[in-house]
């Protein structure tokens, strides 16, 4: 674990050795705009200043090594690359600090492309770059080592919190790229109840036969729940509590994949006739047969909602383009408020409609009249239409279950349906809000649309990516001062990530394994107990100073 | 005249960077300063910008829901609300403070938004720092 400093988080900054500045041309795209020459001359007669160089493109390999020669000097301790976005440029000039043999926390990049030479006038830019670059002078010389740990040993084991499909698809994948796993299932039973795929379960045959596949690489313990997580991403301990009784499993990553539970649709009972549901109309499908007649799909439940789960209308797509390529003839009707087509689902939705199928979107659930009669509202028309059905189709219904007891203990929080939260999938598809914690499973808020298999792979390529690389705990997290804290719970109830804590002595505690560094806590603290060694107040506060041009 | 944009590290300081990309145009007067998430935004670093002879000061953070930390961006315009309250206190327009929720890739609404700081400050006048002063 991380130790802060003994004096607190507020110690007195560590005065740098010397900054060494390199302004970047950009290929001329910011030369053209600013007066590289005139801001090198302003800016050598800084007293911090070591040495100030005008570069081509450093970005390209030619200047990385101009870069890396100047910094090894020994003359600075520090740098600033003013040139183009801390986005795309960050992770490439941390490497060239830590080859340098300078700590990368100490890097401070100023964005005098994107945000000044492409926006302004030459002359205005010119000038707001010179403000730009000192602000990130003063930053810089108030940088502070962020403190970081490599993990030496990274423990190549995956474990995976799962019930049903998504787990044992995530076994298969993790097995294959050569893991070790372990299962932990809260069920009796581990079973892949998905439709149409081999099974494994527990029962002799199957299970005896993937165990041997997989050799000692994996474990499963059934009727297990944890109740504890500890360690770092790369290193974590899980307790178990097993019907044998307590244990811990040692894991480097840990997948959750809890899938939901199937239950019988409400709708079941009240319609007449041929009614069978998505679930059994594709297991139909894949055996070859087809369903009599016109079918009509009602995707939706009784309030007239469709969206109390897109993946319903995902399924509806699905089975509608599989049923018109067996069977062209078929009249396939899909009945819905709104298709919900994400990800590749996009593509299914607009070859079923070019297939034949016909979507008809209403806002109430239709009038089921009797003897094979639909009376719909049809939002497009305006008006009601009567359709004649033979087969009605209705989504297949599941029930999420109780999740809250795992997510306290792992710390990811539920959505207000009662699933996982997912974190931007955009940004960290698959992943948790915790890291080394990954998501799958259909009891997972829905963001990525690619299919309970998919998601289940796609987490264990990523876990599997993250135990590839080497483990650093260097991000910028919260550092608490005990003295000055008052044990108000402020940054306790703020935390997204559960990450501070109240110890025996009534002081914050920050796990730094959850931290993510966002700084939420350090503002609202009430006491002023809390920093990052980043973002300080007096860093940030100078940084506004200087951008003001030191007016005052 | 100063103005300075106090932008979260992933949507508002994209939404910078992608207003220079687009070619897009705003006054030389906003500087922006990039803290990790807008729920690092303190009262106290709003008022020290004011207090350093800011005219104005934006706040720019991810789209509510769309937060890299959750809900920072939430805390934030709670803060906002509270320091503008403490700004008319003190005398100082509560106009000259304002939080914009602008997504990454929408650069036309950052130059739209500094625009919009810059002719407040041109309605209001200087910042209290720079009236007194000149």
């Amino acid at each position: 674990m991380r130790q802060p400093s003994p004096d607190g988080p507020h110690a007195p900054l560590i005065a740098p050795n010397g900054v060494a500045i390199f302004l970047c041309r950009c290929r001329g795209v910011v030369a053209g705009k600013l007066d590289m020459e005139v801001l090198r001359d302003e800016l050598s007669s800084s007293p911090e200043v070591r040495t100030v160089d005008v570069l081509e493109d450093c970005c390209s390999a030619e200047d990385m090594d101009r870069m890396r020669l100047s910094l090894m000097s020994g003359e600075v301790d520090r740098f600033i690359v003013a040139g183009c976005s801390f986005k795309t440029s960050h992770d490439r000039f941390m490497h060239l600090a830590k080859d340098a043999g300078l700590d990368p926390s100490m890097v401070e990049l100023c964005n005098i492309k994107e945000q000044c030479a492409l926006v302004h006038p030459k002359k205005e830019a010119t000038d707001k770059a010179r403000i730009m670059i000192r602000a990130s002078l003063r930053r810089s010389t108030m940088l502070q080592p962020v403190p970081s740990r490599r993990l030496e040993e990274v423990d190549k084991g995956i474990a995976i919190i799962g019930n049903g499909h998504s787990a044992v698809v995530a076994v298969r994948e993790a097995i294959g790229l050569g893991h070790h796993v372990t299962v932990i299932c809260p069920c009796d039973e581990l079973v892949d109840d998905a439709h149409g795929e081999e099974t494994i379960t527990l029962e002799e045959t199957g299970f005896e036969r993937f165990r041997k596949q997989a050799g000692g690489a994996l474990t499963i313990t059934t009727s297990s729940v944890v109740t504890g997580i500890s360690g770092v991403p790369g290193s974590f301990a899980l307790a178990i509590s097993t019907p044998l009784g307590e244990t811990t499993v040692n894991a480097g990553a840990v997948i959750v994949a809890m899938d939901e539970a199937p239950v019988e649709n409400p709708l079941r009972k009240m319609l007449m006739g041929d009614v069978i549901d998505q679930h059994q109309l594709e297991t139909m499908l894949r055996s070859g047969m087809r369903p009599e007649g016109t079918v009509v799909m009602l995707a939706m439940d009784l309030s007239g909602e469709s969206a109390f789960d897109p993946m319903s209308t995902h399924e509806a797509v699905h089975n509608a383009l599989y049923l018109k390529s067996m069977s062209p003839r078929t009249q396939v009707m899909i009945i819905t408020r709104e298709v919900f087509a994400l990800g590749q689902c996009e593509h299914g939705y607009r070859r079923a409609q070019e297939a034949g199928a016909v979507v008809i979107r209403t806002d109430k659930f239709p009038d089921i009249g009797k003897e094979g009669a639909i009376t719909i509202k049809d939002l497009n028309l305006g008006h009601s239409i009567t359709l004649r059905y033979d087969t009605i189709v209705i989504d297949s219904s599941t029930e999420i279950p109780d999740l809250q007891e795992l997510a306290s203990i792992i710390g990811i929080p539920l959505d207000a349906r009662g699933r996982f939260r997912r974190p931007i999938a955009k940004l960290k598809p698959s992943s948790s809000l915790r890291e080394g914690v990954f998501l799958c499973g259909t009891a997972t808020e829905r963001n990525l649309g690619i299919g309970p298999g998919l998601e289940a792979r796609s987490s264990v390529v990523m876990a599997s990516a993250m135990l590839q690389e080497e483990m650093v705990d260097d991000g910028d997290k919260a550092e608490v001062w005990p003295e000055k804290c008052s044990g108000c719970l402020t940054c306790v109830r703020l935390c997204p990530y559960s990450a501070p804590s109240i110890d025996q002595e009534g002081r914050a505690l920050i796990d730094v394994s959850r931290c993510q560094g966002c700084g939420i806590c350090v503002s609202a603290c009430p006491s002023k107990a809390l920093q990052m060694s980043s973002f300080r107040d007096d860093q940030i506060e100078e940084q506004i100073k200087a951008s003001l041009g030191g007016l005052r | 005249m100063k103005i300075i944009a106090l932008v979260c590290s992933f949507c508002g300081y994209s939404s910078a960077d992608m207003a220079g990309a687009n070619g897009e145009t705003y006054p030389s007067s906003v500087v922006p300063v990039r803290v990790p998430c807008t729920g690092r935004v303190d009262i106290r670093h709003i008022i020290a910008a004011f207090r350093n002879g800011a005219d104005a000061v934006m706040v720019i953070g991810c789209l509510e829901g769309n937060c890299n930390y959750q809900y920072g961006n939430i805390e934030a315009r709670k803060r906002v609300v509270q320091a503008r309250e403490l700004l008319s206190q003190l005398g100082i327009d509560g106009e000259r403070l304002e939080m914009f929720n602008i997504a990454s890739n929408q650069g036309w609404r950052f130059a739209e938004a500094a625009k919009e700081m810059e002719s407040r400050v041109a309605r209001l006048g200087p910042g209290p720092i720079r009236r007194d002063h000149t």
